[in-house]
Formats: C-alpha cells, sequence, structure tokens
C-alpha cells in the first residue's frame, strides 16, 4: 500500500507536469466573436486572439466589406473559412500561422511568408534600439516583441541592443523587463525606437496578496506586511520556515530545534491564548506546513496581523494569517530556465570547547560530589590520578600509555582523554542544495514548474544522521476564453530522515552525556563498549552515558522518518464583465508520514573477557522491538467566492463574498511488537512476542464559513473595509458551532488632499489607518466537548497469566456543556508614509488584542465530585504591543555604472497581561489576574560570602535551612554556610528564606525577577549592486528575554547539576569560586546545587544567575558576482557565496558560550535546559543560471 | 621632507616600541628547573633483574605563587600494569629527589620518568615530565 501511494502521487505528478508543458505547445484553438465589422478589422480581431497573422494589399478590394463570426474554440481553418465565405477575396495559410489576403481567380502566392516579404502585401519594417534603465544602462535581456504576435520578439543583448524584422506600420512594440513598468511604443517607420525604462515603483503601485483577492498596499487599511522574493530566495536554509525567521518584526518564527526535520513555531504578534495557537499558513490558498515549502518557489510573503485583514479566514485566522504566494508564469513570456546550485557544510553556532582530559574532568566532577555528600564521584584514588597526569594532554591513545588497564580482578581501569563531544557529534558537515525552475507562457497558457533536491547530514557522528528532501511544484494557468481561466498547482514533498540511536532524538541529547567523564574511552582494549561501572569505577551507580555508548558502537538500532505531502488545487475563474469575477477552487492535500523504529539488546563489557547484554529490563530503549506509526491526514478545501469592483466616478467599490469549506481528517496507526527473529530484518511480521502498542486513532473535522467583504475608497483617498464571517465549526456542541465575527477598518490618504500640494515634491504618500476586528480561535481538541473514554491501555507490569498485560480503559475529565469559541478582539492603529519619490518608507502600527473566553479549567469543584475540573471559556488575555519598519532605497552613478543600496530596519514589541482567570488565592504557578505573560519569581542574590564569619554570621540571623539552603545544611564535609556560597536577602525581612505561601500577596522573599517572553523584536537588513557585484545583509534579534537556566541546563551549570556530565566548558574552572578566585561567577563548587528544589541554586529562579537571551545575530550574508560572459548563452550566470547564521552578539556568551541564545528555551525533555539539536551556521557557494 | 622625516622617526618609535612589548613575557608563575635523571649505578647497558635508583636535583626553584606540588617516579612499562604505582617522593634538604628501588623486568630501550604535578592559584597546575632512556638486555 505504501508503495503503491507513493508511485501513485508520482504517476499523478508527472502526468500534470507533462499536461502542463504539453498544452502550451499544442493549443491552437480560437473563440472570437464579432458582428457585422469590416473584414480588415475582422482580421485584427483575429490576430488578437490567435497566433495568424495576415499580409495583404491594401488596395485590395472588399477590404471593407462587413464579417460576422461568432466561434468557440474553433480550428484555424474554421475561422478563416467564416471569414472569407462569399468573399472576393481568399486566402492561403503557410507556415508560422502567416496568412496571405489575396484576390478570388488571381495566383495564390506559394511561399505565403515570401510573399508577404516580397510582395509589399503589408508594408513591415527593420526596427532596431536599445533598452536603458533611468541611468541610461543598458537593460540586458529585456523584452521587446510585437504586440499580439509573441512569436516576433527578442531579447536584449549584453549592450541592451535589439533588432525586430517583420514590423508593420501600426503594429506595437512592448518592453518588459523584471522590476521595470512595461512599456508600448506605436511603430510608424522603420529605423530606430530607443526606450528607457522606469523602474516600477514599488511601493505606490505595489499590489499586496490579502484575503481572497488582491489589493494595492496604498488602499490597505489593515495592518499588513510583504516579505518579497528576494529576501527569502536563493537562502542557504532547509525550508521556508528558516528562510523566514526574523524578515518581519511581528513574525515570531523559532525551530523547535536546529535538526533537519525541525518543526517550526509561530506566531504573530505574540502568543494569541495562553492554550497557544498558531498563525493560519496558506500556501497558494491551501493550509499547509511552512517547512514544507521550497523558498526559492515563493514570490511573496503576506502576513496578515490584525483582525481586521485576517476577518475573512475567521476560525483559524485569531492568531494572524500568513499568505504564501508562490511563483507563477506569465502570458507572453519567452521560456525561461534558472537553476540555483549550490553546495557548502554546516557548524554549530556555539563553542563546542569542552574538557577533554581524563584527569581534569574527574578531578571536577570528584570534587564537585566530594563537597555536596561526602563522596567523590568515582573511586579513583591518588595512584590513579597520577596515572591520568601524566597521560594529560595526550588526545590520542598510545601503546605505551594505553587509556584502559585490566586490573587484577579484570575490571577495566580508565585512563583516558576522550573527547566525548567529538565522539558524538560532527563539528562540520556538508549539505547540497539544487534547484531547477522553468517558467513561461503563450498567448493563452502560462507555466512555472520548478523541482529541488535537498540533501543534509546531520550532527551525528556515529551512523551519521542524514536527511533529505525532494519537493516539486508545477502551475499551470490556461485562458480558456476571455471571460473564463482555468488553473492548476500541484506540489509534492518528500523527506526522509534517517538516524541511529534511540526513537527518541531528545532523550539522546538528555541523557548521552550522563556518566561520560573524559577519563572514560567509548570502548576497551577488546572493542567492547562501555556502559555499567557502577561500583567498578564510580562510587554509585553509573552506566556509560545511560546506554548511549554501547547502543551507538552496537549499531543495530535504526530510526526512520518519511513524510510525504501531495496537493493538488484546481480553479477556475470567470470573468463575465471587467467588473465582476467568479472563483471557486478544490484542493485536496494529503500528507503521510511513517514512523519506523528498531531496537535491540545490546553488548557491553566490564570486565576482560565477559561480555554482558543490555537488555530491555535494563534499559527500555534495549527491547527486541520493532514499531511502525503510519499517520495519514487528508484536507480537502472548497472555496467558491465572487467580487464584483464596479467604479462610479470616483466612487470605487469592491465587494467579495463567499463560502470556504475545509473537511479534515486524520488518521494514525501504530503497531509494536517483540522479538524479532533477526537483528538485522526490521519487519512486524517476524516479530514473534508480546504486542507491546497497538493504536487506531481516528478524527475528523470540518469547518465551513460564509464571508463578505467589501472595499470602498472615494477618489482614493478616503478608505474602507467592512468585512465578517460566519463560521461553523466541528469542535464544539452542536448548540454552541456557529459564531459571527465582524471587522471594520478605515484609512485616510491625507496625501491625496489639495492641502498636500505644496509639500508633494518630497512627501510621496501619506496614511492613517484604524482597524477593528473579532476572530474566533477554534483551537482546541477535536472532541473537547464530548466525555471520552479511552480503551485499550495496558497496566504496567500487571499481568494475570505471567505474560499478558491487563487491559483497561478510563474516562477522560467531564467537559462543560456550553464550551465555544475563544474570541479575539483587536484594535490596531497604523500609519503609511512615503517620502522622496517613495525612496523613504515608514510604516507604522500600535495595537491592543483581548482575547476573551480562553479554554481553561474552571472553578475549583469539592472533592466528591470525583473527576478534574473541566474546562470552560473562563479566562482573558490583553496583549499590547507596537511594529515600526522603515527603508531606504536610491541609485547614483559610481564610475560610470549605477550603484542601487537599500537599507531597512523593523522592530516590534508585544506584552501580554491576563485580565481574568479564576485564580482568587493569585498562587504562582498559575495565572492570575495582573500577570504579565512570561513572568519569572525568583529569590534575590546580593553576591557570594567573601570569609567564613560573614557566612557564619549571615546563619545567625537568617535561616534559609528549610528551602534554599537545605542541602548546604544537611549534607557533605561543609555543611553549613561558608565562603564562596550565595548570599540570599531576606528581602521581606523575617528572617527566613522562603517562598511564603507562594501567592502573589504573600511571596515571601520571591518577587517577578524577569520575563522569559522574547521582547524587541528587531531586523535590519541592507544590499548594494555595482558593476555585477551584489553584497546583501540581514541582522536579526531580540532586544530583551530573560532565561534561568533549567536544572538539567548542564553545559550552564557544569557538576553544579549533575556530576557526572561530559560536556565541562574548556574555562570552567577559571569561573567556579575558591580562596584565589572570590570574585568567581559560580559559588563553591558543590554538586547537585542547581538540581534539587532544596538546593541553592535549584530551588528557584535566582537573580545571580538569571541570563539575557537577547541577541544580534547575523542571519544571512551573500555576496554575489553577476559574469559578464557567455550572454550569448545565459541570461544571468552569477557565482555567489551565502552564509547563514554566521555570528551572533549576546550578553549570555559572558558566562555561557556553549548555548545558542535561541535553543536556551528549547528542550525535546525539559524545560530550559538547552538539551537539544544545535543550531547550525552555514556556508555555501552557489551559482545561479539563467538561460 | 620634514614631514617625511618626522613620519619616519615617528614609525620607528612605533615599531620598536611594539616589537619588544610583543615579545616580552608577562607570565610571572614559573615551574622548577631540575637538573637530568641520574640512575644509579649508572651503566651503559643494563640486564634484566637490575635493581636501580633514579635521582633528580631541583636547580631553580618555582615562583612564589607557588602552593603545592607532588613529584613521583615511573617507568615507561609500568604503564600497562594496574599492579604497578607511581612512586612519590618528596625532595630532601638537598634539593634531590630520589626514587625507590625499581627492578629492571622488560629488556629493550626502556624509560625512566620523573613526574610533577606543580600547583599554582586559581587551577594553574603544570606537568613536569622527565624522561632517561636507558638500555636494557636479557
Amino acid at each position: 500500500m505504501r508503495i503503491s501511494l507513493q508511485h501513485q502521487s508520482r504517476r499523478l505528478l508527472a502526468l500534470t507536469v507533462a499536461v502542463a508543458v504539453s498544452a502550451v505547445s499544442v493549443w491552437a484553438d480560437i473563440t472570437v466573436s464579432f458582428s457585422k465589422i469590416p473584414l480588415s478589422r475582422a482580421m485584427r480581431e483575429v490576430e488578437r486572439v490567435s497566433e495568424l497573422r495576415f499580409f495583404y494589399k491594401s488596395t485590395l478590394p472588399g477590404l471593407d466589406r462587413p464579417v460576422s463570426v461568432s466561434v468557440k474554440n474553433a480550428t484555424e481553418r474554421q475561422v478563416l473559412d467564416r471569414m472569407f465565405a462569399g468573399s472576393k477575396l481568399d486566402y492561403r495559410l503557410g507556415a508560422n500561422n502567416n496568412v496571405a489576403v489575396f484576390e478570388k481567380g488571381t495566383e495564390p502566392p506559394k511561399d505565403v511568408t515570401a510573399a508577404a516579404r516580397e510582395g509589399g502585401v503589408k508594408e513591415t519594417f527593420t526596427v532596431n534600439g536599445r533598452v536603458t534603465d533611468e541611468n541610461d544602462e543598458p537593460l540586458i535581456g529585456a523584452s521587446v516583441r510585437v504586440k499580439g504576435n509573441p512569436s516576433n520578439g527578442v531579447a536584449t543583448d549584453v549592450d541592451g541592443n535589439y533588432t525586430l524584422n517583420n514590423v508593420a506600420k501600426g503594429d506595437v512594440l512592448e518592453f518588459t523587463y523584471v522590476g521595470y513598468t512595461p512599456a508600448s511604443v506605436k511603430v510608424t517607420h522603420g529605423g530606430a525606437y530607443d526606450y528607457r525604462m522606469n523602474a516600477a515603483d514599488n511601493v505606490l503601485n505595489e499590489v499586496v496578496i490579502v484575503g481572497y483577492g488582491s489589493q494595492k498596499k496604498v488602499n490597505l487599511t489593515g495592518a499588513v506586511s510583504v516579505v518579497k522574493a528576494k529576501d527569502v530566495n536563493g537562502r542557504p536554509t532547509g525550508n521556508a520556515a528558516t528562510a523566514l525567521q526574523g524578515a518581519d518584526p511581528a513574525l515570531n518564527l523559532s525551530m523547535g530545534s536546529g535538526g533537519p526535520n525541525a518543526g517550526a513555531s509561530i506566531n504573530i504578534r505574540g502568543v494569541a491564548s495562553i492554550n497557544g495557537g498558531s498563525p493560519l499558513v496558506l500556501v497558494d490558498g491551501v493550509e499547509m506546513d511552512l517547512t514544507r515549502v521550497n523558498a526559492n518557489d515563493i514570490e511573496s510573503v503576506s502576513i496578515l496581523k490584525d483582525a481586521s485583514a485576517a476577518a475573512i479566514y475567521g476560525a483559524k485566522a485569531s492568531a494572524g494569517v500568513v499568505l504564501v504566494t508562490t511563483k507563477s508564469g506569465e502570458l507572453d513570456a519567452t521560456p525561461k530556465v534558472s537553476a540555483d546550485l549550490k553546495a557548502g557544510w554546516r557548524r554549530q553556532t556555539v563553542s563546542t570547547d569542552f574538557v577533554t582530559s581524563g584527569f581534569w574532568s574527574t578531578y571536577i566532577n570528584d570534587q564537585a560530589n566530594l563537597n555536596h555528600g561526602g563522596n567523590p564521584y568515582t573511586n579513583y584514588d591518588e595512584y590513579d590520578y597520577a596515572e591520568m597526569w601524566m597521560r594529560l594532554g595526550q588526545t590520542t591513545e598510545s601503546a605505551e600509555r594505553p587509556w584502559a588497564i585490566p586490573t587484577s580482578d579484570k575490571h577495566w581501569r580508565y585512563y583516558a582523554n576522550h573527547d566525548w563531544y567529538s565522539h558524538y557529534y560532527r563539528k562540520s558537515r556538508p549539505m547540497q542544495d539544487y534547484n531547477v525552475s522553468i517558467t513561461g507562457g503563450s498567448k493563452r497558457v502560462n507555466y512555472y514548474v520548478s523541482g529541488r533536491a535537498y540533501f543534509e547530514d546531520g550532527v551525528m557522528n556515529i551512523d551519521n544522521d542524514k536527511y533529505k528532501s525532494y519537493s516539486m511544484r508545477a502551475k499551470l494557468d490556461i485562458k480558456v476564453t476571455d471571460w473564463l481561466k482555468y488553473r492548476v498547482n500541484t506540489s509534492f514533498f518528500e523527506s526522509t530522515y534517517e538516524r541511529s540511536g534511540s526513537s527518541d532524538l531528545n532523550d539522546f541529547f538528555y541523557r548521552s552525556a550522563n556518566h561520560a567523564l573524559a577519563s572514560f574511552p567509548s570502548t576497551n582494549p577488546d572493542g567492547t563498549s562501555l556502559w555499567d561501572i557502577s561500583g567498578i569505577i564510580t562510587v554509585g551507580t553509573a552506566k556509560v552515558s545511560d546506554g548511549y555508548n554501547a547502543l551507538l558502537n552496537y549499531g543495530k538500532h535504526k530510526n526512520k522518518d518519511q513524510n510525504r505531502e501531495f496537493m493538488v488545487k484546481n480553479a477556475i475563474e470567470i470573468t463575465p464583465v471587467s467588473w465582476w469575477t467568479i472563483n471557486a477552487d478544490y484542493a485536496y492535500l494529503y500528507r503521510n508520514l511513517n514512523r519506523e523504529m528498531r531496537r535491540v539488546p545490546v553488548p557491553y563489557s566490564n570486565t576482560d573477557g565477559i561480555v554482558g547484554w543490555i537488555d530491555g529490563a535494563a534499559d527500555s530503549m534495549c527491547w527486541d522491538m520493532f514499531t511502525r506509526g503510519m499517520t495519514n491526514n487528508t484536507t480537502q478545501t472548497i472555496n467558491a467566492y465572487t467580487t464584483v469592483s464596479p467604479s462610479f466616478g470616483d466612487h470605487n467599490l469592491k465587494v467579495t463574498a463567499g463560502f470556504n469549506g475545509e473537511i479534515y481528517r486524520h488518521l494514525y496507526f501504530k503497531g509494536e511488537r517483540q522479538d524479532l527473529m533477526s537483528p538485522d530484518v526490521n519487519s512486524l511480521n517476524i516479530a514473534t512476542g508480546e504486542v507491546k502498542d497497538f493504536k487506531d486513532e481516528i478524527n475528523n473535522s470540518v469547518t465551513y464559513g460564509y464571508f463578505a467583504r467589501v472595499n470602498y475608497d472615494y477618489a482614493g483617498k478616503y478608505l474602507l473595509e467592512l468585512s465578517g464571517r460566519y463560521d461553523g465549526s466541528s469542535r464544539f456542541a452542536k448548540n454552541h458551532r456557529w459564531g459571527f465575527f465582524p471587522s471594520a477598518s478605515a484609512g485616510w490618504r491625507f496625501s491625496e488632499e489639495n492641502f498636500f500640494e505644496p509639500v508633494r515634491d518630497w512627501w510621496s504618500n501619506g496614511k492613517i489607518r484604524l482597524s477593528y476586528g473579532s476572530l474566533g480561535n477554534q483551537q482546541v481538541g477535536y472532541y473537547d466537548y464530548i466525555q471520552k473514554i479511552t480503551t485499550n491501555q495496558l497496566m504496567d507490569n500487571l499481568t494475570f497469566d505471567g505474560t499478558t498485560y491487563v487491559p483497561y480503559a478510563s474516562v477522560s475529565a467531564p467537559p462543560a456543556s456550553d464550551l465555544t469559541w475563544e474570541k479575539v478582539i483587536t484594535y490596531n492603529a497604523g500609519l503609511d508614509l512615503s517620502f522622496l519619490n517613495s525612496r523613504l518608507n515608514f510604516t507604522g502600527d500600535m495595537y491592543i488584542r483581548d482575547t476573551k473566553d480562553m479554554l481553561t479549567s474552571g472553578a475549583d469543584l469539592t472533592a466528591v465530585y470525583g473527576a478534574s475540573v473541566p474546562k470552560a471559556n473562563c479566562a482573558d488575555l490583553r496583549t499590547k504591543g507596537w511594529e515600526l519598519a522603515v527603508s531606504w532605497n536610491d541609485d547614483f552613478k559610481l564610475l560610470g555604472s549605477t550603484f542601487r543600496y537599500s537599507v531597512g530596519a523593523g522592530i516590534g514589541d508585544y506584552s501580554s497581561k491576563i485580565t481574568k482567570f479564576d485564580n482568587s488565592n493569585y498562587k504562582i504557578g498559575s495565572h492570575y489576574v495582573g500577570e504579565r505573560l512570561g513572568e519569572i519569581w525568583g529569590y534575590t542574590i546580593d553576591g557570594l560570602f567573601s570569609s567564613d564569619e560573614e557566612a557564619a554570621e549571615y546563619m545567625k540571623h537568617i535561616d534559609g535551612s528549610t528551602y534554599v539552603y537545605s542541602d548546604i545544611y544537611t549534607q557533605g564535609p561543609y555543611r553549613g554556610l561558608h565562603a564562596g556560597d550565595v548570599r540570599y536577602v531576606d528581602v521581606d525581612g523575617n528572617g527566613e528564606i522562603t517562598p511564603g505561601e507562594g501567592t502573589v500577596k504573600k511571596p515571601g522573599d520571591m518577587r517577578v525577577i524577569g520575563n522569559s517572553t522574547p521582547r524587541y523584536n528587531y531586523n535590519f537588513r541592507g544590499s548594494i549592486e555595482w558593476k555585477g557585484i551584489d553584497i546583501s545583509a540581514f541582522f536579526q534579534g531580540i532586544g530583551k528575554c530573560d532565561w534561568y537556566p533549567g536544572n538539567e541546563a548542564r553545559t550552564f551549570w557544569g557538576p553544579y547539576c549533575r556530576p557526572y556530565n561530559a560536556y565541562l566548558p574548556a574555562d570552567f574552572l577559571s569561573n567556579v569560586w575558591n580562596e584565589d578566585n572570590p570574585d568567581a561567577y559560580f559559588p563553591r563548587l558543590r554538586s547537585y546545587e542547581a538540581y534539587g528544589s532544596k538546593n541553592s541554586m535549584g530551588a528557584g529562579p535566582n537573580t545571580r544567575y538569571l541570563q539575557s537571551l537577547a541577541y544580534l545575530r547575523l542571519k544571512n550574508l551573500t555576496v554575489g558576482y553577476t559574469l559578464p560572459v557567455l550572454k550569448q548563452y545565459f541570461q544571468e550566470l552569477r557565482l555567489y557565496f551565502s552564509g547563514e547564521n554566521l555570528c551572533y552578539w549576546s550578553p549570555l556568551k559572558k558566562h555561557c558560550k556553549t548555548i545558542d541564545p535561541e535553543t536556551a528555551t528549547n528542550s525535546g525533555k525539559k524545560t530550559n535546559d538547552a538539551l537539544t539539536y544545535g543550531f547550525s551556521k552555514s556556508f555555501s557557494f552557489g551559482v545561479n543560471i539563467v538561460f | 621632507m620634514f614631514k617625511t622625516k618626522c613620519i619616519y622617526y615617528l614609525m620607528l618609535v612605533l615599531l620598536l616600541g611594539v616589537v619588544p612589548a610583543s615579545c616580552s613575557d608577562d607570565d610571572s608563575t614559573h615551574v622548577p628547573s631540575f637538573s637530568v635523571i641520574k640512575v644509579t649505578p649508572e651503566k651503559d647497558v643494563y640486564k634484566v633483574g637490575d635493581v636501580v635508583r633514579c635521582s633528580i636535583s631541583q636547580t631553580a626553584p618555582a615562583s612564589e605563587d607557588l602552593r603545592d606540588a607532588s613529584y613521583w617516579w615511573y617507568a615507561s612499562w609500568w604503564f600497562a600494569d594496574s599492579e604497578m604505582k607511581a612512586d612519590f617522593q618528596e625532595f630532601d634538604a638537598d634539593g634531590v629527589n630520589t626514587s625507590s628501588e625499581i627492578t629492571l623486568t622488560q629488556a629493550g630501550d626502556v624509560t625512566l620518568y620523573f613526574f610533577g604535578r606543580v600547583e599554582f592559584p586559581n587551577y594553574d597546575w603544570r606537568k613536569v615530565e622527565i624522561g632517561k632512556k636507558i638500555k636494557v638486555v636479557e
């Protein structure tokens, strides 16, 4: 079935591409209608709608004879026969669609084309000229063609020159060039027709894609940002999501990790609800995942930020909308083949300089553990330390000084200098990215076909993880008749990610560094792997790398994730009259995820000559088991809407109304069974043991919406937009399914007023925008309104027969009967300004967003209720924010060539506050009224004790023994506080360091010490182009964000959390307090101080170790050079270097260079511990070829 | 001309100032200096089963910020033998450190080592490793 589906989807895609290409070449049907017009005019009409070209003498009789023809999809001859029926004239159809017209009874020309040239049937000329830009620079590759005769066209050469033959008097020359306003010139004579083209006025004439249509940017009344193709195309990133990061200050896009197949977390203007919620991402009108989109296919991205702009999307748009529009072909465009080929490598963004000395690794951890509980971590004595000291500085094992020695009882003793980081991770890995696209169009059909292959090696060193993805897109627009257009858009995406290790990659990042001192090698001299060294090397229990070392060395654990996504969209557009269009489309999106996981028992040894096995009982990663999980999602989207846009003098009206329906179906199947007959064959068919898990899950949801939007403007001066949507969702009970969400916005282009005349020379545009809108948030569970029974669950460790686990069922919490939409109400005020002929542009927005009726646990119920509190719509949130963006574009002459440059910057901020929540006691840890989202409550530390005497004096007055100092008071050789320990401030002056009653009103010594919400999201970019050289740089950052490292943030805390961590920063000891280093950042070395809740740094956040995650990152730097050679073969040949995430500056680096500020809060296992797939910087070299 | 001369002399002064500064060693912390290892009895070739002692003299003291130091003797064939332990010894009043008796058990070119761990403040610990190769025959 899997193979069949794959083949079917590929076949369908291939068929679509084939249709797209073949349709262009074979189209010949003519649809034309005219009545009683002179034959000469009739010929022009036919020329306009077909490829036919008529040649005749103007002195022929009967050219003014009235003719009538009305045909639909007729052949050329059918049309010609009708035109000349009963006429004194006849025709002969020759090559190249040339039609010679001659008088009946005379000799017809044998060679129509020759006759046309020779016979003076129609006066033609040769025209030539030079096409330049405003600065008289030649435009290379500009298209010059005769209007209505696309076959008669050329592209300008390297000097901007062109020559066109067979141009008749009265013909119109059309000049087109990307980025310039198209122009046309009527031919009156042969000879020179030079033309200077004007750059398109990108700001005032820019058209922005909005919901179910497009609008001129100057007429927008909602808050909409646009990211252009040039800002995302060509970036050396795996997908569109990473390319869009930081592109707009309102778009907060963070990757879950730096992994090749990581998902993206997106929000616009912050979270819209405490329950989360993501913006609606539509790719060509279909809801899709940005990580599955090829950034090179993107034409533009519109970010609809306020409710007014997003209202037309209703139920799913409460968190904003991201509209991605992919590229399309152009009518009457010569075919263009573009290739963007690049290869490069990736490296970690952070320092990987860790302690690799066995001596120091063991010494630091032993000392930390000794100071905490009185015992070192290892049982190494002074002789063992001498052995490690003698091997200090040896990066490889030598025959004279081996790293593992058998003891008299045949256990291994280890004295290695093992670099565990390099053992597990690659510091440099290759990537390749190949993009090809073909685009073009004829009079009736245009097409865009693209394909991409992307390969990336992952960071894992052993049995390297590999990611590869393939994507294709084919778009075909057919002008069936003058009033009917048909569009088909297909896309296909497939990715495969293969890796060794356990199924849970985050578990690897979380556990593999445990019990992995640099003094432990990976393998024993006999090749067996290290695992259980409890009591042999260590005082307590220790399994080297928590089993990952042995597991990866054995290499039988295999994991494979395969994503496939196929989309086909068919659309028609009917234009009965010029001001009325009717659109309908149907899209089918199929997504499939196939996940395979193979686990096996793993061999290890701690004794020379004896091999043991790690099995499932010892570690659940090592069951002999195979798991297959398959997810199939289908989404069907139907849109039908109509737009009328009549104008009455200066009154312009545009009304859009329609229906949107979405049917979603989710199917998940999982099978997991033990005891396979071979460790090398991965299939459920050869499993003979216990079925561990068997799941069959189906979810459906349906959303229907009726929407309408009215745009009105008076002379482009006063702008008004009203829209509303009536939405129904199957996620709510029958009586609560439907909601109406209205919005209104208005704009005033004061720059169009008469009083503006005196400043119009330098002030190009000015507009004030105001909007209000209400949206629904349906992002709740599929069946939250129903109480559910979960069956087919197995009791852990409970059997009746000793082998089969006991099944059981459980009931979910009772639902609230009136569960319904969360409502998001947004007020927005904006200002758009353009100066100096739109070279300087400014946009600013301020907003308030109220989220009402958020779904959360309702009021506490008495214990006799017997179930958890049902969720209800009972919390409110208010978000306030603002955004500013400014840009400058200009060019000037430098050494005879045009120097183009642009700079731009944007910044945005928001803050969210709870305005309603059922927490009457104001308990900290739950939301409460007045809470700013992201608040970090913590204690205050004002330094380290400088002497034992000072610490003793402190203890006389302050009792911290029950909370922050509990362990220090009760454990280890240095009980009680000493010099170098942290000094907490008794904020409430009650002689204790406690959290009080844990409420806002009685927080003890805790206060709000920071906030984890990223604030002041900013970016700035600049670019220059000169003499074929182009340089662009894009910086992005966060101005404020606090982070308290979680108790597993091991590369930050080192042994202050766990005293057996592999990755100690190389400069760790220089930051640790001792008598010689009293100003150190970290306190007296004691293990677990940052780990346990009764310890000085683990009891909760504190001011001393609160970190700032503010950063500025050079997100992209591209340097390219367009070679001025081989113009006869290539329209463009450009070589370039592109670097992504090249460097960053952050206050975090002061005390931690090993954690990227963007991954600090990420983790697959626990929060705030940065134990996840790290971010990468990439360096790539590429070539752009266009021909 | 005057201006050129001024620039020339200025450059010269800068160069003379910068080069010595960049070459200067401001690291005042240093480990002690030692003589070569003396093996007693002194022979050109030793036999397996011979018993020797090694000694070494401190020729210059460590810098004043020395916190602690430990020294030991070791032989190259001990590295692979967990039964052979470092022979920790201290310097006597004459500044001489002498090993325990070492029985030569392996033929070939073997090395007798003097190791030291010299501890300065703030975990600035430095390694001393001095070896003497001797020939041992069956």
